[in-house]
């Protein structure tokens, strides 16, 4: 029995380290130490968490992770401030002619990149050709713009092959990179002389002109940036206590995410933990919660190609059938009712329109007039959710259980992601019900319009309703090309009030986009949203690091 | 047959095996929903800049000649590009596999240890109380998979107003030059000691996560087999000689007993890195398992076809060490048999 | 005790020959339950097991709150602790956990029993040749291609699978059988090609018994104990498993209730509200408990002769 004694003294010597040991490294110094510009007592660092690591491509770049990078190291010519105005960044002035088709930019001067090179007209001509050659990304919103041209040293002028009214609108998803550098680190690729045109480089460095330069990559982990001393701006007076280095993690366990802000490992939460883990993280001490309603709602795609939500009857006695209220206020709180799939926060969104109240009778009385009004209950209506966003189950039983009430009979499937976005490529297979987060991808409706209705787009996930409607991609078209900014309004309020009497579509709600963060920064949007201001439409600078102070 | 023969001969037909799962993955995997190309590059890319991975990917010619392209690369080294972390498969490789081996050796030592331990304590102290805990502990084990124990160990060690650090390989701020990929070792090569018992505790809560579940289950598998051998005519014979109890518990009940648990042994061990996968997730562990799932579900083709080599070779290497170990402990069985 | 099995094993051979039919396979039947029910937790573990199958069969009839099951939601009553009125509490949907997780045996036993009824035979079977005809080609076929199966990821399996075929309950048992067998085989081939050596084998190949009677008389009841243990813990596991296929779109679809899903959803809020990871978990304990002290009974009847432990 010896060895077993053995065994079992080193067991317990192992149990006993373990206890110990999980208390023993975190208050003794640390060997390679880089905490660097204290500020006060807390160390002037900011990590936040993503789903994913981002893409710091400008010309491929364009999820959350991607845009918050992009936002803080590369730098567009103009953007959007946080009251929604156009705000000069890289251009100093631009105009236009008559017709909308030529928009010229006066472009700042004394603007180095991180590798000290001078920015030029060169370097914005270059980069739009890289952007729309590789054609990733945000590349798709400038399909109109035909080519981008050098005026003088310092101003370039963009061509449109026809008007474009919300053309300004677009202008903040092109960044600016540094010609010189990316030319200086092409490998060999399949864009001609261009090489590869420095993308496997960029994927680990950046070229960009932006306040925060990234010093490092660790691969499915984290990118790393600090302070870009010779920055344009300037880092004095109020952005004196702007962070010194700024991380962006590549992973957002719930469980993982509550460690690291409890021991100081990260200071801001990614947008998609759940009602549940956000409830534990309040309860924290030293961490607070911030409610921002965005841009994305929860929307309800209707597959007009398959019975029986290919009757406008039917496709209204399920709007009917959805309790908004509860949506909204109590299983996702924060957030706010939608009567459409477009956000409020969008220019020329309109609550003018017809809209349905969550009442059984009102469906009864569609479901009556529908072309199925007998044999309804030989359909299995089919409604997926990704399973990456497991809250939406909620919302699927939500409408399951008023759908049961009348004797419709939904079929819920939770879908990867990956097998939802296959399924969008054919109306056959695309399931009656479709639940998805739509986003306008710039400041105003015809964003989502064309994205989501226009049958160009047909085949993605973002436009499964599958209309097949003439008449409707014309009204977008011709509202898309108007160049007077009220006169295009009013055709926006016109569709989407054609939209709303088809159903094509139900928008389930504003979603609230709830974000944990520690108490000792100071968090611009938060502030103005707790001050009833507006905050900031584009995705990414809401996590303008520049802005934000630690205190 | 020599134990030299018998490692050139599986080692020979390891590779048919090989050949066989590589196939088979490669016409698998080509069945996952989705375009590589289009997934890669999101639904906003140009139908051009799609074309243009597809054709360097060869995904327009058929299956068996991309698997010629791929398998020519292999052995040129070359595993291809990722298009999820848009680096060289082999790049990632290099940078993840470390990380999940040390997990999973250290989290073997941990089953092979209490798995044994465990099974004798079981069969000397049967049906009283030390086996009814290790009995439930199994069942428990088994019930709350390492996911869920990482989960708690998280909330409960890493969280709740504690200052400690228990993600990730290393606590952030420490730095340790890369030289094996080994965090134990690194440490140590930099002769660092206070990042050596760092590593070691990043590396303890996340090992015994995962084993948890196969240590307890392999303790009774070895229970089953001890009790099972404890009547054969032999042992009783011993006990009859007047040989100590401890001696023949420890010679000739507990060798041949360990048999069936060793083959399951070897395949929960191989498992681990396989499963890994939400443990690495939830202790932020940058390893080749978490990194196999993203390439599934991101439908990355060169990363999935590499990472499953990998598991492939893993366990093989298992397999043919688990017969040799097996060979070992009853000598009548002969290496490749007769 | 040596002496009592021996004499044991005497009366029956004398009792073979003396009783035939129906008196005699009751006569058998009685032994076997002798055999089985000398241990009380065997007897206990036999109740537990039916106690599982009954309830799973007459769910609907025994749980307190039977919509809660189907399409239902009540939003108000969301996430509250064990009372009276919810013996397991209610989960973030408002649902009634007690009688979800007694329904939830419903799915699980099909699942188990389903998989484990193909996956071990198949494996043991394998195995068994394998292991007893070792060295051979029939060796190197059977446990190479037992390797191939070994080294798929079951993730990509059942992704696959979810592709090509549509995804109901019996796919996704095809999807978890398929990476299932192997384990099973190697662990028989370890056990086969260790027996082969033992005298009794030889012993019986000698006096001219056929290849069958060899493999499955005198080998396979040396491989009950070790498959039988895992068997038990494995229904858990297979329980499990339901959780991650469902991710994929696999199997068990809301609002039908799924014990591994119940665990893996809460998992991230277990320690504000530990019961609905808590309860669904002791439901699987309690199965693979049942399933454990049964199989030792089990083992126990086949295995002729030992009785000395349980």
């Amino acid at each position: 029995m010896k060895k077993l004694k053995i065994a079992s003294i080193l067991s317990c010597v192992l149990a006993v380290a373990m206890l110990c040991g999980c208390g023993a490294p975190a208050n003794s110094p640390s060997s390679g130490e880089n905490q660097q510009g204290e500020t006060g007592e807390h160390a002037s660092v900011i990590r936040t968490v993503q789903s994913n690591m981002p893409d710091m491509d400008p010309a491929s770049g364009s999820d959350n992770s991607a845009m918050i990078i992009l936002a803080n190291v590369y730098e567009p010519l103009i953007t959007l401030d946080y009251d929604g105005d156009f705000k000069a960044v890289l251009a100093t002035e631009w105009t236009s002619n008559e017709e909308g088709t030529e928009w010229t930019f006066q472009l700042r001067e004394g603007v180095t990149f991180h590798d000290g090179s001078n920015f030029t007209a060169d370097d914005v001509v270059f980069s739009f050709q890289r952007f729309k050659t590789i054609g990733e990304g945000y590349a798709y919103l400038f399909n109109q713009v035909e080519s981008c041209e050098k005026v003088d040293e310092y101003a370039v002028k963009f061509v449109l092959s026809e008007p474009f009214g919300p053309f300004l609108n677009i202008v903040p998803q092109f960044y600016i990179v540094s010609e010189e550098t990316v030319l200086a680190n092409q490998a060999d690729g399949s864009y001609g002389e261009y090489g590869d045109y420095g993308k496997a480089w960029l994927v680990t460095n950046d070229a960009g002109s932006g306040p925060y330069m990234v010093t490092e990559y660790r691969a499915e982990d984290r990118v790393i940036c600090a302070r870009y001393d010779a920055y344009w701006g300037g880092w004095d007076g109020e952005f004196a206590d702007a962070p010194e280095e700024i991380s962006v993690i590549g992973s957002c366990e719930a469980s993982t995410v509550l460690a690291q802000m409890t021991n100081g490992e990260v200071q801001l939460s990614d947008p998609w933990q759940s009602i549940e883990s956000i409830e534990t993280l309040d309860e924290q001490p030293g961490i607070d919660i911030s409610i921002i309603l965005n841009s994305d709602v929860q929307t309800m795609m209707l597959n007009t190609q398959k019975a029986p939500t290919d009757d406008v009857h039917f496709r209204r006695a399920i709007a009917h059938l959805v309790d908004y209220a509860t949506l909204a206020n109590v299983i996702f709180e924060g957030s706010s009712e939608a009567v459409s799939p477009f956000s409020s926060l969008l220019a020329g969104y309109t609550e003018d329109i017809t809209t349905y109240e969550y009442s059984l009778e009102a469906a009864k009385e569609e479901l009556a007039q529908s072309k199925y009004a007998d044999s309804y209950g030989d359909y299995t209506v089919t409604l997926v959710y990704a399973t990456e966003t497991p809250a939406q189950e909620k919302t699927a039983l939500l409408i399951q259980a008023s759908a049961a009430q009348i004797g419709i009979d939904i079929q819920i499937t939770g879908t990867p992601w990956l097998t939802m976005m296959d399924q969008a490529s054919s109306p056959e297979s695309t399931p009656n019900l479709f639940i998805t987060g739509l986003r306008g991808e710039y400041k105003e409706i015809g964003s989502n319009l064309y994205s989501n209705f226009h049958s160009a787009n047909q085949g993605t996930w973002q436009n499964t309703s599958w209309v097949q409607d003439p008449e409707l991609d014309a009204m977008i078209d011709d509202a898309l090309a108007t160049i007077d900014y009220d006169q295009r309004m009013d055709k926006y309020a016109q569709i989407q009030q054609y939209l709303s009497d088809e159903c094509f579509s139900i928008g389930l709600y504003q979603v609230g986009q709830m974000i944990a963060y520690v108490d000792y920064i100071y968090y611009p949007v938060r502030e103005r949203a707790l001050e009833g201001l507006s905050t900031t439409f584009m995705q990414g600078w809401d996590t303008y690091f520049r802005d934000f102070r630690v205190l | 047959m020599s134990l030299g023969r018998f490692l050139v001969r599986r080692l020979l037909l390891s590779l048919l095996v090989l050949l066989g799962s590589s196939i088979m993955i490669f016409v698998i995997a080509r069945i996952i929903p989705g375009n590589p190309a289009r997934l890669a590059l999101g639904e906003k890319a140009t139908q051009e800049a799609v074309d243009r991975l597809s054709e360097e990917m060869h995904l327009n010619d058929p299956w068996y000649i991309q698997y010629g392209y791929w398998i020519l690369g292999v052995f040129q080294g070359d595993l291809g590009d990722s298009l999820n972390t848009k680096r060289p498969v082999i790049d990632d490789v290099k940078d993840f596999l470390p990380a999940t081996l040390e997990l999973v050796l250290f989290s073997s030592v941990f089953i092979v240890l209490f798995a044994v331990l465990f099974g004798r304590i079981a069969t000397r102290y049967r049906n009283r109380w030390p086996d009814t805990v290790i009995r439930v502990c199994a069942y428990i084990g088994v019930a709350m998979p390492g996911f869920v124990l990482a989960t708690l160990f998280v909330l409960v060690f890493g969280a709740q107003g504690t200052s400690v650090s228990v993600l990730g390989r290393l606590t952030t701020g420490i730095t340790v030059e890369r030289v094996t990929g080994f965090m134990l070792i690194d440490t140590l090569l930099a002769g660092d000691l206070y990042a050596f018992k760092d590593a070691f505790f990043h590396l303890l809560l996340p090992a015994l996560a995962l084993a948890c579940a196969p240590m307890f289950s392999e303790a009774r598998i070895i229970r089953s087999a001890m009790l099972d051998n404890m009547n054969k005519d032999y042992l009783i014979a011993h006990k009859g000689y007047g040989i100590p109890n401890s001696l023949v518990m420890r010679k000739y009940l507990l060798k041949p007993s360990l048999i069936p648990a060793i083959s399951t042994l070897g395949l929960d061990i191989a498992a681990l890195a396989g499963n890994a996968f939400l443990v690495e997730m939830i202790f932020a562990w940058p390893g080749i398992s978490r990194y196999g799932t993203q390439a599934i579900l991101n439908k990355d083709l060169n990363a999935i076809s590499a990472v499953i080599l990998i598991f492939g070779i893993l366990f093989i290497i298992i397999n043919i060490i688990v017969d040799v170990v097996v060979s070992i402990l009853d000598p009548r069985i002969r290496l490749g048999g007769s | 005790m040596v002496e009592q099995n021996g004499t044991m094993a005497t009366i029956e051979q004398e009792e073979e020959v003396v009783l035939k039919g129906w008196a005699r396979w009751k006569d058998s039947a009685g032994k076997a339950w002798f055999r089985f029910s000398r241990n009380k937790l065997s007897v206990v573990g036999l109740l537990m097991v039916l106690s599982v199958v009954i309830a799973a069969i007459f769910a609907e009839h025994i749980i307190p709150y039977p919509e809660h099951v189907g399409a239902f939601v009540d939003f108000a009553n969301a996430s509250q602790a064990p009372s009276a009125d919810h013996w397991f509490g209610t989960d973030t949907t408002g649902r009634d956990i007690f009688s979800r997780v007694i329904f939830a045996y419903r799915e699980a036993l099909i699942m188990a029993v389903l998989v484990l009824a193909i996956a071990v035979p198949v494996g043991v079977t394998i195995g068994l040749f394998a292991g007893y005809k070792k060295g051979s080609w029939i060796d190197t076929l059977l446990m190479r291609t037992t390797d191939i199966f070994l080294g798929l990821p079951s993730l990509i399996l059942a992704f696959s699978i979810a592709a090509v075929l549509k995804p109901t309950l019996t796919n996704c048992m095809i999807a978890v059988t398929l990476t299932w067998w192997p384990w099973y085989a190697r662990m028989v081939y370890g056990i086969a090609s260790s027996a082969r050596n033992e005298y009794y084998v030889i012993g019986a190949g000698l006096i001219g018994a056929k290849k069958p009677h060899i493999l499955f008389k005198e080998i396979l009841p040396s491989c009950f104990s070790p498959v039988l243990t895992k068997m038990a813990l494995d229904v858990g596991v297979v329980v499990l498993i339901s959780a991650s296929l469902a991710y994929l779109g696999l199997g068990t679809q809301p609002p039908a209730p799924s014990l591994g899903q119940m665990i893996s959803s809460s998992a991230d809020y277990m320690t504000r509200y530990w019961w609905m990871t808590v309860y669904p978990a002791l439901a699987i304990v309690y199965l693979i408990l049942g399933f454990n002290f049964l199989g030792d009974g089990l083992r126990d009847m086949l295995s002729k002769g030992d009785l000395k432990y349980g």
